[in-house]
């Protein structure tokens, strides 16, 4: 369920209808500038109470990937 | 228009972009932060940028200069060199090695032997609100200090450090002719 509704905020803050939202497709081509992609995980972090830094994204291109290290972060603050 | 007008003209409409940018890049991070002291913070200095850009635009037409339309703003280099910021604390960073580079940048700029009093009233209402940002980001980066541990924050700041040194000499080698018009007869640092 996790990782659905990390993609559900995707949709929401992009506009985009989350079936439309592929895995494969590069975070960057979910915004329209690099200004908007740090508001929009700006908005993750906050949503999901969670805190991402500048090391974890570094090996981050795709939207599988994004969702995927969000739900590890989620998962970690749960268990911490 | 004569060169140093075309120069004056060129390096005027970078500054205003580049107020502009920064206006949009807190705009946006002003609008996520949860309520407190930093959000009152951001949204002043988004304010500020806004601002900035105003008294550029505003300047350029008492001297008559249409603002040029570039196609990148000096901050865009930023974010290719240094890295996408994803969290408040590498955001506050990267903004405190900016801030300091664009009072660097306006210090060198008041050096002009014969400035235009127009441009100097400019600069010098800026850089009063440019020291206010250094001041509020280094207090802000000291509450983070707490959370992310004085060396984390300080690692990153070093890191935009070199990112930013690399971005300004690129800068200068790209537009040397044109900034010729500010560093020619200032003693450069």
């Amino acid at each position: 369920m996790q990782p659905q509704d990390i993609k559900n905020q995707l949709a929401e803050f992009t506009k985009i209808p989350v079936e439309r939202i592929d895995d494969d497709a590069a975070i960057t081509d979910l915004v329209s500038d690099s200004f908007m992609l740090v508001e929009m995980l700006l908005l993750l972090q906050d949503h999901f109470a969670i805190e991402l830094e500048q090391e974890d994204l570094e090996e981050v291109i795709s939207v599988a990937q994004l969702v995927n290290l969000i739900d590890e972060k989620i998962t970690a603050m749960q268990t911490a | 228009m004569d060169g140093i007008k075309e120069q004056e003209r060129w390096i005027m409409s970078l500054y205003r972009y580049s107020e502009i940018t920064g206006a949009m890049f807190f705009a946006k991070v002003a609008a996520c932060m949860p309520a407190g002291p930093i959000q009152v913070n951001l949204n002043k200095h988004f304010a500020d940028e806004s601002m900035h850009s105003w008294y550029w635009t505003q300047a350029m037409d008492e001297l008559g200069y249409k603002p040029i339309r570039l196609a990148n703003a000096y901050q865009d280099a930023y974010l290719d060199a240094g890295g996408l910021p994803v969290n408040i604390m590498e955001i506050l960073a990267l903004t405190n090695v900016f801030e300091k580079r664009v009072i660097k940048q306006y210090a060198h700029h008041m050096k002009i032997p014969n400035l235009n009093p127009i441009i100097k009233q400019t600069i010098e209402k800026i850089v009063e609100d440019e020291k206010w940002h250094v001041y509020w980001i280094n207090q802000a980066l000291k509450t983070y200090a707490q959370k992310y541990g004085e060396d984390k924050v300080n690692k990153k700041i070093q890191h935009y450090k070199a990112a930013d040194e690399s971005i300004y000499q690129q800068f200068l080698q790209e537009h040397k002719e044109r900034l010729d018009y500010v560093f020619e007869s200032t003693v450069f640092a």
